[in-house]
């Protein structure tokens, strides 16, 4: 095969400090390299030198030539050639990569040509591309807008715009990590039934190793800057030589600890969140968010709220807080209505004691002129500590201690702070006030996955030590499974299926559990699941029906998590 | 959809005309709240002796109070009749449509120049952000901030009329667009710019720059539509004063503006004329704001859903 891109000792340097030292790697035709490696790793930055994309307070040495043409000084009007035939490019967020004001038909006919025209021809051919990514070309689709499709779809409209020219290269940077778990099975399996029939090569970043298992000929893993080990993709999975790829591997099969013993719930008397037939409707809105819905948590209890997105399991989570008081039916935590807090200062305040709420996103939820100090100072003064400034320093420093940072962030500013320490920010400012239930929403989503373990370790130390209630929201049912005592699943406003974690996995009865378990919804029915054996478990050794893993399908890419377990073992 | 769209329409119709009503009464009760009204004026000069000037105040029925001369005043308005000038026995109505021309062409002009002048700096201080433009935009802002465009106004004319004597001292609108619309470029260009920067960092612009769109078309489909709103709302304001009348420069320059016939009338007492300026200011302020909303929503459709 020949080579179409290969790169040789590329540095990326912000001026000052050195991001990417010294990678070099190449890429077959038709080849799928996958760059592994967590975030500040380089992985992003490297890719986006490849496809001229760096932004422009970064600059790139070394070589980077595709099909024998060198990249790295191209001027910028044959970039813009090499864009129209040869090489595309997907991201993250599809959301924030799509023109808010734009159709997407006219985004896709852009991708063509650079024109806007809308005419029949053209019309033919985009719903031509949109088939081609999955998409039914009717006329809502046509001229819709991006915020009225899914993450999914927009994540398959990028894929079409990328499409458009043929390329014979796409560079994907973490194309599913913004979409919940179904849906990124489904864009994977896409990804990967385009590449084959268009013999088309694809770098792919990722931080998902069950990715890379199903998709990728070759990874590449790169930390700190440099690229530590190469290969196919079996052998380095297999037998990892460096040790970070080693830790990287051993963290993908690690399960969360958990020593507390089920009694302790089982025991524990009264309830500290108690909701009944709760239904909202947003203002305006043609269908209730969330319909008769009723759960309970007991005191130390771990509840799970998992379903794909758009199934209000956030509106849930807004409700239970009181950050959405027009709803109907009632919820009481530790006595005191959510409904009510908002009457007066005072019971505001109580009910902030015994309820405190942790956010996906880390940025939004931290003042970002307040210090560490500033941020929990407030909140332990909230919580009724009224002593000299000195001793407040000292117990926010103590709460450092409990989120495994060290007392000297206490100076930083939030944007001084990777994405993991300002998630333990936001818990630590909760675990201020002592709360007795403490709801996450998507607490780990935006976290890579060497990350997401850690937080979820953190969360469920805290719970255990501090004998809070935890309400943990998802859409990672494998992750949520390992330390929920009982699991919810929600489907369109409705609770659909709820019970302990197990039965879940080995007698799944709703659509909507099959398909966050990564069934194809074509294939319910063929494939009758993955044992209780194959799970990552905390409770391994209980009987279960005999594996019957079949990975030949990449829908089911999310199974072969407990596969490489396996085999590793 | 569409009895969605009527019904909205009319909610904001029905606002305005409220508004505009809650300001008309304002101003007619403070004009005639400050001490001294016209017949003052008259006797002040020794036109009218105390019992002609009872007799006058009776005739011009400003004894009644304040609420039956608004009333009267309201019965006439909405049939389109705003009263008759008490100095030029003249219907307030005519003077007031003839500065219009004067004020609605200043405003416009200005504006343009304005928006191409701020707009065009913006883009290329985001476009060369290692070029001087960047400075451009700190000067201008600061130019707009820090000079009074009366203070302008007068050293143009003494430039250009008197020494150079290339422009008329009085009646030409070349200056004053030119002076107004650099204004409005420095409080425009700013805010413009670092919309611009923010956009120029969100991701659908990196998607455009991988289709392989030019710099042109970037600007001008993704760019330009995605910072609008913060310009819109502030062209809302902008405008809505300007169309109100540009007092200072219409007098510096000699313009049959509506704030000139204003201040004319509010230093002659003249009630009828007063009420009708200012409540056309604020009028202009509220429909131009109007638009302004509309224009915004017709640019995003994500606004078009919510409403």
């Amino acid at each position: 095969m020949s080579t179409l891109l290969s790169v040789t000792d590329l540095r990326v340097t912000t001026g000052r400090k050195e991001l990417v030292s010294g990678i070099s790697f190449s890429l077959d035709a038709g080849e799928l390299l996958a760059i592994v490696g967590e975030s500040g790793s380089g992985k992003s930055v490297s890719s986006m030198a490849c496809c001229g994309l760096l932004p422009p307070e970064l600059s790139a040495v070394g070589s980077v030539r595709f099909d024998g043409q060198e990249l790295l000084y191209l001027g910028s009007a044959k970039w813009r050639t090499l864009r129209r035939n040869g090489m595309a490019a997907i991201f993250q967020d599809p959301m924030s990569s799509l023109n808010p004001l734009m159709k997407v038909s006219t985004q896709i006919s852009e991708a063509m040509d650079g024109t806007t025209r809308l005419d029949a021809s053209r019309l033919c051919a985009i719903g031509a591309l949109m088939r081609e990514v999955g998409l039914e070309p009717d006329n809502r689709i046509l001229h819709a807008y991006p915020f009225e499709l899914s993450g999914g779809q927009q994540q398959r409209i990028m894929i079409a715009m990328a499409l458009a020219t043929n390329p014979r290269l796409l560079i994907a940077d973490e194309p599913t990590t913004a979409l919940d778990a179904s849906t990124q099975a489904q864009v994977i399996e896409l990804l990967q039934t385009l590449r084959l029939r268009r013999n088309m090569a694809v770098l792919m970043v990722t931080h998902d190793l069950s990715i890379v298992r199903s998709t990728a000929d070759r990874m590449a893993v790169f930390h700190e800057g440099r690229c530590v080990e190469q290969g196919t993709a079996r052998q380095v999975m297999s037998s990892p030589q460096h040790p970070y790829t080693q830790s990287l591997v051993r963290a993908s099969l690690e399960t969360v600890r958990r020593t507390r013993s089920e009694c302790d719930v089982m025991n524990a008397r009264g309830l500290v969140l108690d909701a009944q037939n709760v239904s909202f409707r947003y203002p305006e809105a043609k269908e209730d968010a969330l319909k008769d819905i009723c759960i309970s948590v007991k005191p130390g209890e771990c509840l799970g709220i998992v379903g794909a997105s758009g199934s209000g399991k956030s509106t849930l989570a807004k409700v239970l807080v009181g950050a959405l008081p027009e709803f109907s039916g009632k919820v009481d935590v530790c006595g005191i209505s959510s409904q009510s807090r908002w009457q007066s200062n005072n019971i505001n305040l109580a009910f902030a004691r015994h309820c405190q709420y942790v956010f996906q996103d880390t940025t939004a939820s931290l003042n970002p002129t307040h210090t560490v100090e500033k941020t929990l100072i407030d909140s332990l003064k909230l919580a009724g500590h009224d002593e000299s400034r000195q001793i407040l320093r000292n117990k926010a420093g103590e709460l450092l201690l409990e989120v495994d940072l060290d007392s000297e962030m206490l100076t930083k500013l939030p944007l001084q702070l990777s994405g993991g320490q300002r998630q333990r920010i936001v818990i630590a400012r909760a675990l201020a006030m002592r709360p007795k239930v403490l709801v996450c929403d998507e607490p780990v989503s935006a976290l890579d996955a060497h990350l997401q373990k850690q937080v979820v370790n953190l969360l469920v130390d805290l719970q255990q030590r501090h004998g809070m209630a935890l309400v943990f929201i998802g859409h990672d049912l494998h992750l949520m499974s390992q330390f929920c005592d009982r699991l919810v699943v929600m489907d369109r406003g409705t609770i659909v299926e709820s019970g302990v974690a197990e039965e879940m996995f080995t007698q799944p009865r709703s659509a909507a559990l099959k398909e966050l378990l990564g069934y194809s919804t074509t294939s319910v029915e063929a494939n009758p699941g993955p044992s209780w054996d194959e799970r990552p478990s905390r409770q391994a050794n209980s009987g279960g029906p005999d594996s019957h893993s079949t990975r030949t399908s990449i829908t089911a890419y999310l199974r072969s998590k407990p596969a490489v377990q396996t085999e590793a073992a | 959809m569409k009895r969605r769209v009527l019904t909205n329409s009319l909610w904001l119709w029905s606002k305005m005309m409220l508004s505009v009503l809650a300001i008309a009464f304002a101003v007619f009760y403070l004009i005639r709240a400050v001490p001294g009204d016209i017949t003052d004026l008259h006797a002040a000069t020794g036109d009218l002796t105390t019992s002609d000037q009872a007799r006058m105040r009776e005739e011009l029925g400003l004894n009644a109070s304040v609420i039956e001369q608004f009333a009267g005043w309201l019965s006439q308005a909405v049939r389109g009749d705003l009263g008759v000038s008490l100095r030029f026995q003249t219907p307030v109505t005519t003077m007031l449509l003839g500065a219009l021309p004067d004020t609605v062409m200043l405003a416009s002009a200005a504006l343009l120049v304005g928006l191409f002048v701020g707009g065009s700096i913006a883009l290329l201080a985001c476009a060369y952000p290692q070029g001087p433009f960047k400075r451009i935009v700190e000067a201008l802002n600061i130019w707009s901030i820090a000079m009074p465009t009366f203070c302008i106004g007068i050293i143009g004319v003494l430039t250009f009329s008197i020494w150079l004597q290339w422009l008329p001292i009085r009646g030409q609108l070349l200056l004053p667009v030119l002076i107004i619309g650099l204004d409005v470029a420095g409080q425009v260009v700013k805010p413009l710019y670092e919309e611009l920067m923010d956009v120029t960092r969100r991701g659908f612009v990196r998607t455009a720059q991988s289709k392989g769109l030019n710099g042109w078309q970037i600007a001008w489909r993704h760019l330009l539509p995605n910072s609008s709103a913060v310009v819109i709302s502030l062209i809302g304001v902008i405008f809505g004063t300007l169309i109100g009348g540009a007092l200072t420069m219409e007098v510096i320059f000699g313009l049959n503006g509506v704030g000139g016939l204003t201040f004319t009338a509010i230093q002659g007492r003249d009630y009828p004329l007063v009420q009708a300026g200012l409540i056309w200011m604020a009028a202009a302020v509220i429909l131009v704001n109007a638009l302004a909303k509309v224009l915004s929503v017709a640019i995003d459709p994500r606004l078009r859903s919510a409403e």
